[in-house]
């Protein structure tokens, strides 16, 4: 499975950065699809037998050291390279991860919820599986969707449209519970489309 | 202290210093509207258990409304699916109006005026201590009247026994919608009133002949006592009322005979007075004609034979006068020179009668009853100053009870009739003479406020009619706002019992009579199907059948006959 990032900065203990890797940091460089807005990842436990973290992707934040520069330069792209290389690399893609509950790698129960452990700087990040998604959301008696309360207590202005995203994902991966899950998603869908208007 | 298991927890004062409020999960939904609940204090060194009602119930946790987007999706599902488990999640504040400690040697409720601590455990009244409090008397003993059962409790669970005693003697108001069931309620009270315990002494003013069927109590097993008493109902019919024409005061004429003049009336009460001075009150139809014409005319010279009466300047007047009360009271089944009803018939211990009006003019009807209750109460107070004749027939000398059907023919508030005077005296007075009535109405708008207000008894069936429950919340100031909200969502057999005949005001699901019900009303759908069935439409030809003979052509008359094959 390939690795989308690694955590870099932890705003608090549910919100974590990953910096995505760029082409040449890794042998199979991750796509826009392994890390886009909604999708969810797993950050790798640094202690064994520690269950991994699992988040959800809210924000997309580019970073552009060029940005703002607005001089010409005297070097070239080709002569920089070979003279100052960091300077090229310090371009990044930063992802937003807002930690949901946590899951064992192999085996196991999934937790929704706050986890009581944080995950290490540099903790690698991958995105979950369509099978592991599900398994992240099997409850007793169909979806479980525990941390929905917990993303929503979340100020910023790209949540509703989140929560809209996980909804279609989770109807489709139980679409024997759509009708049960649409309560909830039309109920969302208003407030984020409609409410705002009047 | 308490053994019980507590329903809540006491959270604090409520909107008026006599409320608090509890919270309480209420798993088994035993919270309800008018539920009965106590806090335990201590009041002048003594553990009390302080009474309540509840009055008001609002859920504290409640599902968002998007839960309930989907009727097929249960919003339990949605919050399970959310995480909540399938645990107990509803919360209700349950606000409480106090209504104090019984104690029993006032046999009242007294209100300790201490709302209980937060944080105190609320309990739910049981049945028996319900059944000890809310009712004045014991069953079957005497004073008592069973009504019936407690609503919030399971049926005859708590029985709510109301005190005779107290509306024989400072009235009773039974107020409802029509067929919310006052007259089986009514029914219900004269049974016990009648019961061997009481051994009551009614009258029923019945304008419509609906209680024929307490006949039915003198072979009754029920009624029957343990030294041979049995009640006595007797079933006066409309042919039967009668009342002398001398019993009648100007009131009462100016009741039969509406819109007389000033003059008119003055006529009236000036030969009435004549009539009283010259004859006391022996005197019939042709004696007060004569009296009432001598105001219209000078009496002849004695000594001119050949003279006439010389009329006076009332003579027109008294001419209409004389029309009027011909038309009236000559061919008038009920009113005549000698023959009146005796009180001693209408009223004796142990005896039930029914005055039976339904086919008496409205009017009439009116006067009647005043002529009847102004006897009454003349004859109790009479009777209680020692200056009654013991032999005589209107000799009272026991309390009776008068209940009035459609009382709002009889003290309507649109305005005063020949019977409000009296009622009114009556209900001020009557008290202390032991003459009690009481009245039912199924329009209390358009009863008498004054009236109403009178009544220290009140039973309330289902008012849906906003001006009626209006009346009712301005006349009866016993009755919470909170019970009379209650008033539209009673069911038939459902009556509020507030004042001075129990301890505090109840709602009580009336018992079954022990007679039948006389005012059902009638299934005119299966009546008509009966009426064109193939059983009831022969007979009806049958009956209706002309003999064979007229069915035959009518034979020619005269010398002339027909041979019949011609």
């Amino acid at each position: 499975m390939v690795v989308i990032g690694k955590i870099v900065k932890s705003n608090s203990h549910v919100e974590y950065v990953c910096q995505v890797y760029n082409p040449g940091e890794r042998a199979e460089v991750p796509t826009p699809a392994d890390y886009a807005f909604g999708r969810f990842v797993r950050v790798l436990s640094a202690q064994a037998g520690q269950p991994d973290l699992i988040g959800v992707i809210y924000n997309t934040i580019l970073m552009n050291p060029e940005f703002g520069t607005l001089g010409p330069r005297l070097s070239s792209a080709a002569e920089l390279e070979i003279f100052s290389p960091d300077y090229l690399s310090e371009k990044a893609t930063l992802v937003g991860i807002l930690v949901v509950g946590s899951m064992p790698s192999a085996e196991g129960p999934a937790f929704q919820g706050i986890p009581p452990f944080s995950a290490p700087v540099d903790a690698l990040v991958m995105p979950l599986t369509r099978e592991e998604l599900r398994r992240f959301h099997e409850g007793e008696a169909g979806p479980r969707l525990a941390y929905i309360p917990h993303l929503r207590s979340q100020a910023h202005p790209l949540i509703p449209h989140l929560l809209l995203n996980i909804l279609d994902q989770v109807i489709e991966l139980f679409p024997e519970h759509k009708e049960q899950i649409t309560v909830l998603r039309e109920g969302l869908a208003w407030q984020t489309y409609v409410q705002p208007m009047s | 202290m308490s053994m019980h298991e507590p329903v809540g927890t006491a959270k604090g004062p409520g909107e008026s210093p006599h409320e608090y409020t509890f919270v309480t999960p209420d798993v088994e939904e035993r919270v309800r509207h008018g539920e009965f609940v106590y806090y335990e204090a201590v009041v002048d060194g003594q553990a009390r258990q302080v009474v309540g009602r509840i009055t008001d119930r609002r859920p504290l946790r409640t599902y968002p409304d998007v839960f309930m987007a989907n009727p097929a999706v249960p919003p339990a599902h949605i919050a399970q699916m959310l995480g909540h488990g399938q645990g107990q999640h509803e919360l209700f504040e349950i606000t409480v109006r106090i209504i104090g400690y019984y104690d029993p040697i006032l046999k009242d409720f007294i209100n300790p005026r201490l709302p209980p601590r937060a944080g105190r455990p609320i309990f739910l009244c049981d049945d028996e201590m319900l059944s000890h409090i809310l009712s004045t008397r014991e069953r079957g003993k005497p004073g008592s009247a069973w009504i019936g059962s407690l609503l919030s409790r399971e049926p005859d669970a708590v029985p709510i026994v109301i005190d005779a005693g107290a509306f024989t003697s400072t009235h009773l108001a039974i107020i409802a919608s029509t067929g919310a069931g006052k007259s089986y309620l009514a029914g219900v009270l004269i049974e016990e009133l009648l019961k061997p315990y009481n051994r009551g002494c009614v009258l029923v003013i019945d304008p419509h002949g609906e209680y024929d069927t307490l006949q039915e109590m003198t072979n009754r097993p029920e009624f029957q006592g343990e030294d041979g008493y049995r009640p006595e109902v007797k079933i006066l019919r409309p042919q039967q009322v009668k009342v002398r024409i001398s019993s009648l005061n100007v009131g009462d004429y100016r009741a039969l005979l509406p819109n007389l003049t000033e003059r008119q009336e003055y006529i009236l009460r000036n030969a009435l007075s004549a009539l009283r001075r010259a004859h006391g009150d022996k005197y019939g139809f042709d004696d007060l004609m004569l009296a009432v014409r001598e105001q219209g005319y000078k009496p002849a010279d004695e000594m001119d034979e050949i003279a006439e009466e010389k009329p006076t300047k009332y003579a027109d007047s008294v001419e209409a006068v004389l029309w009027r009360l011909d038309a009236v009271l000559r061919h008038s089944s009920s009113f005549n020179d000698y023959q009146q009803l005796p009180l001693q018939e209408l009223y004796s211990p142990g005896r039930c009668t029914v005055l039976q009006l339904n086919e008496i003019d409205a009017r009439e009807q009116q006067v009647i009853v005043a002529t009847i209750l102004r006897r009454l109460l003349q004859a109790r107070v009479d009777a209680e100053r020692g200056q009654a004749d013991e032999r005589s027939e209107d000799y009272i000398p026991y309390p009776t009870f008068t209940l009035i059907e459609e009382a709002h023919h009889f003290a309507p508030a649109s305005g005063e009739v020949v019977t409000t005077h009296i009622l009114r005296q009556i209900l001020a007075e009557g008290r202390k003479f032991g003459v009690a009535v009481g009245l039912i109405s199924q329009r209390p708008g358009k009863l008498d406020a004054d009236v109403l207000s009178q009544c220290m008894t009140q039973c309330i069936l289902r008012i849906v009619n906003p001006v009626d429950q209006a009346r009712v919340a301005e006349s009866i100031e016993s009755v919470g706002r909170d019970l009379l909200l209650e008033l539209p969502a009673l069911s038939k057999g459902q009556v509020i019992i507030a004042g001075s005949a129990v301890n505090t005001p109840v709602i009580c699901r009336v018992r079954r009579r022990h007679t039948s019900h006389g005012a059902e009303s009638k299934d005119a759908p299966s009546i008509w199907v009966q009426y064109s069935s193939e059983g009831t439409r022969k007979r009806r030809e049958r009956d209706h059948a002309l003999p064979v003979e007229l069915t035959q052509p009518p034979k020619p008359l005269g010398s002339v006959m027909l041979d019949d094959d011609e």
